[in-house]
């Protein structure tokens, strides 16, 4: 066999995975808001659903610290079959070193993993985040962190009326 | 006999590649990005003498150590899933015929990404993860496009090598 050659259905393939890429990703940022509602997800099921606005927030809290900017939600996974514990915090809590855990901090609109004990530890080096339809997944813990814009906390807000 | 012993020193290759590859910190926060090093081995195998099959053994093979080793077992479950996509997207590519090394190896970085990505969707049972689909496809792209020029350039003289044993 004598040595090979770039052909030019790779350049074509290259350009079009490229092009491909940059499309799907300006279609994703296209229109994106500021996020609104933060909602955490664990194998499928929502744990836990909350405006980013303070004041809404802490409807869900039981906490009754001094209001700071910064909250932090505390994930734990007691036994591995059933679903994880969220307690919210104003300070920064102390982790039980013998309980798998993930530490959210909410704080000025963004959100972001503090602290997490999973393998790969990729959610605690993501990036904060703050706009519609950004996320922050835990893959090892199956986490999922999500923020959504203004129609669903509308959607939200309507299914609590009923 | 000796097929054997070239299977399992390209295994043991695509394992030092593989730790090699978790050694470099180059995910960027974002789950699945990475340099694919071990698929040069795959590559390889596809275009050396070897057929598809050999190349799916030594993958797999190479996904199960290299997950008991360096990572755990979701890891292994996913790296399968890219692996398998991967391969069958590689194998086509090549028996298509008008791609050289590089196009078949970005074929197979993109579907390796495609791949992960859609069993991370049903693990964590969300279409959030397709978010992260555009940096795949350009990483798998990119990545897939070097290891190509790099299995490209070596073949030409692991032929003559193999011409040199014989006679």
């Amino acid at each position: 066999m004598t040595k090979q050659h770039i052909k030019k259905a790779d350049i074509f393939l290259i350009v079009l995975c490229l092009l491909a890429s940059v499309l799907s990703g300006l279609w994703l940022l296209t229109g994106r808001q500021d996020g609104t509602t933060l909602t955490v997800t664990y194998d499928g099921t929502t744990l836990y659903t909350a405006a980013l606005a303070q004041s809404d927030m802490f409807t869900h809290d039981t906490d009754e610290g001094d209001k700071g900017d910064i909250r932090y939600l505390l994930i734990t996974y007691p036994e591995p079959e059933s679903l994880p514990k969220i307690t919210v915090f104003s300070d920064k809590p102390d982790i039980m070193e013998d309980t798998s855990y993930n530490l959210l901090v909410i704080t000025d609109g963004k959100v972001y993993m503090e602290a997490a004990d999973c393998p790969d530890q990729i959610c605690v080096r993501h990036k904060a985040i703050a706009a519609d339809r950004e996320n922050i997944i835990c893959l090892p813990h199956r986490l999922v962190v999500e923020l959504s814009g203004a129609s669903q906390t509308q959607d939200t807000l309507d299914g609590m009326v009923k | 006999m000796k097929r054997t012993a070239e299977l399992g020193f390209l295994l043991a290759v695509a394992l030092i590649l593989s730790y090699v590859e978790s050694l470099i910190p180059f995910s960027f926060g974002i789950p699945g990005i990475k340099l694919g090093l071990p698929n040069a081995v795959v590559l390889l195998l596809l275009y050396d003498h070897h057929g598809c099959r050999e190349a799916a053994l030594v993958n797999v093979l190479r996904i199960v150590l290299s997950g008991f080793m360096f990572s755990n077992l979701y890891t292994i479950l996913y790296a399968l899933a890219g692996g398998a996509l991967s391969l069958a997207a590689m194998v086509i590519g090549k028996k298509l015929g008008f791609f050289s090394p590089v196009g078949v190896s970005v074929l197979g970085g993109v579907f390796h990404n495609i791949g992960q990505i859609t069993v991370a969707m049903f693990v964590v049972e969300t279409y959030a993860v397709s978010s992260y689909l555009p940096v795949l496809i350009a990483s798998g792209t990119l990545t897939g496009a070097l290891l190509g020029i790099v299995v490209m350039e070596m073949l030409p003289y692991l032929q003559q090598y193999r011409k040199v044993q014989e006679s």
